[in-house]
């Protein structure tokens, strides 16, 4: 399985339409066995979506998101998870714990972390 | 003025500014922001300050050149930048943001001051004009429209001949602007090309052009329509009323890629993509001989089915959202919605006009309406007349009102949610197991919510 998280440093960036850096980690049985970062040149919606196409991503961890490119994405059968801030290792490590909170980056059951009901497992 | 009062005088008029004010540390973290900055952003103060200013704004500027970070570093102030934020659940909003240093009275350095401008109704206007629309203003979440986005990345893409099928008013304008802005050839023209309305003697002067002397009143070069598309994407809207003769012209084109201006003494290449579009079923039209099969073969190459919106009423409401957002900015109205009443009604109306009559009732109800939300008596008498009522009247008593207004409520929030309870829990902030137990009391059912198997054809 392919997870991608566009980073800016070493935090999550605030914008995909906008990064210009993905991370792409390959997952096998919740490990990390590979990365690979990847430069994002068009701003073009769709060269974006076709990169993550092209690259068998499977998960999208990101922070700020259009809506409708978020449509765009799930309905390609990319599983997203939109408007999440932190740190890059930290946000991977929490959804291969199953316990990223959508929207926010924090931990599930951490203080003001909302209540967003079971976290789906990723397609392995 | 004691230093107390002398906040508060400040506070007081950064609240009732128009433009949003907020200023960060050193470390970017967000000190203070102001009422208008909450609204633009719809990121509450309190939810705002401490935090990172790029986890609030998610700015295009942020990573590549943030004017805040720009201005701490060299005390520089940034002037009337032009930039684009995003806010929940996810709309691009323009601004122009203006930076500079901030410090005390002694002169010790703060941190930075960002004063910023929303521009969504300059831009909306833009873009009527321009008619640059894209993707991002195909607004459905039905299952039909989730089949349509998924394969128009790749309809795009491939520069194939497109032909969207759906009834008038559903869209398709829209998706086929939408198919040219998202293609290879965005940065080309976009012509169209109403078929219904061209008279089919003019059709090939209008389409191919001439050359000078080609006729009598022919007293220059004209380029036609496919020239004038050239390295884009030219729209036949209509294409089912082309006239025979007219069909053979068009077939040629599509064959052959090559057509002779009139008067002209050798061809010229077509370098253009075809997108047609048709209110009718093209393939009875082939079947009952009033369309060539041949032709119609080249223009289905790609063909994308718009369903009608009675067959997709899970988008109602998110295609009010969207219209009250356009009318706002268009017409500097703070209408911010319409009550769970005309919700209600939208949800029973049959909608022969489609998509285009939903707009044109938000456009009345802009019109009319004075408050923070359009009511049923700020649309069209017809409107109201010819909506079925709802099946149970409001009752009486308070208590009843309450409990009427509680499962109203409900009904609206999974007509948001398409029938999905965690979701609607969540929207309405009860838990689901106390969503469960009204509706059981209310004897409502979220499979009435959920999205409508789709009516469409296969691609």
């Amino acid at each position: 399985m392919k997870v991608a998280i566009p980073r800016f440093g070493q935090r999550v960036a605030p914008c995909f339409e906008y990064t210009a850096t993905i991370a792409i980690f390959t997952i096998r049985n919740a490990r990390i066995v590979g990365q690979t970062d990847v430069a994002l040149e068009s701003p073009a919606p769709l060269d974006r979506f076709r990169l993550l196409r092209d690259q068998s991503v499977n998960v999208l961890i990101c922070g700020g998101l259009q809506e409708q490119f978020e449509k765009l994405l799930e309905a390609s059968k990319l599983r997203v998870i939109s408007w999440v801030r932190g740190g890059v290792d930290e946000v991977l490590d929490l959804y291969l714990q199953h316990k990223l909170v959508p929207g926010s980056g924090r931990r599930r059951g951490a203080a003001g972390g909302g209540s967003p009901g079971r976290p789906r497992r990723p397609r392995r | 003025m004691d230093p107390t009062e002398d906040k508060r005088f400040l506070q007081t008029i950064l609240s009732s500014i128009a433009d949003g004010v907020f200023t960060v540390d050193p470390r970017m973290r967000i000190t203070s922001f102001n009422r208008a900055a909450e609204r633009i952003t719809g990121v509450s103060a309190r939810r705002a300050v401490g935090q990172l200013c790029s986890d609030i704004f998610h700015a295009d500027l942020c990573e590549r050149s943030c004017a805040l970070r720009h201005t701490l570093e060299t005390g520089q102030e940034q002037i009337d930048l032009p930039a684009k934020i995003l806010t929940r659940p996810g709309h691009a909003i323009p601004i122009s943001l203006s930076t500079t240093v901030l410090r005390d009275s002694d002169g010790a350095f703060l941190g930075a001051v960002e004063t910023f401008r929303d521009l969504s109704a300059i831009e909306q206007l833009r873009r009527e004009i321009s008619n640059q629309y894209t993707f991002e203003d195909i607004v459905g979440r039905s299952k039909a429209f989730r089949k349509v986005f998924a394969i128009l990345p790749d309809v795009a893409e491939s520069d194939a001949t497109v032909l969207i099928e759906g009834p008038s008013g559903s869209g398709k304008e829209l998706l086929a602007r939408a198919v040219h802005n998202l293609s290879t050839r965005r940065k080309g023209p976009y012509g169209v090309v109403n078929c219904g309305t061209l008279p089919s003697e003019l059709f090939e002067s209008e389409l191919f052009g001439y050359k000078e002397g080609a006729f009598t009143d022919a007293k220059r070069d004209k380029p036609g329509r496919l020239a004038r598309a050239d390295g884009g994407t030219i729209f036949f809207d209509e294409v089912s009323d082309l006239p025979s003769p007219t069909q053979v012209k068009l077939l040629r084109i599509l064959q052959e890629r090559e057509y002779e201006p009139l008067g002209a003494v050798g061809t010229v290449r077509a370098n253009v993509r075809i997108v047609a579009a048709t209110n009718r079923k093209l393939i009875d039209l082939v079947s009952e001989g009033k369309f060539r099969d041949d032709l119609y073969f080249r223009l289905a190459v790609v063909r994308l089915t718009l369903p009608s919106l009675k067959e997709r009423r899970v988008d109602i409401p998110f295609l009010v959202e969207h219209f009250v957002r356009r009318f706002a900015a268009k017409r500097g109205k703070s209408i911010t919605g319409v009550t769970p009443a005309v919700i209600d009604a939208l949800m029973r109306y049959e909608f022969p006009g489609n998509v285009r009559e939903l707009e044109n009732l938000i456009e009345y109800g802009f019109v009319l309406c004075h408050e923070r939300l359009i009511d049923l008596v700020h649309l069209p008498e017809e409107f109201q007349a010819g909506c079925p009522k709802p099946p149970q009247p409001v009752p009486a008593s308070a208590g009843s009102r309450l409990r009427w207004a509680e499962a109203d409520a409900i009904r609206t929030a999974l007509g948001r949610g398409r029938g999905h309870v965690e979701r609607t829990a969540r929207d309405l902030g009860i838990s689901r197991v106390t969503l469960w137990r009204k509706m059981r009391r209310y004897s409502i059912s979220p499979d009435e919510y959920r999205a409508p198997q789709s009516s469409s054809r296969r691609y």
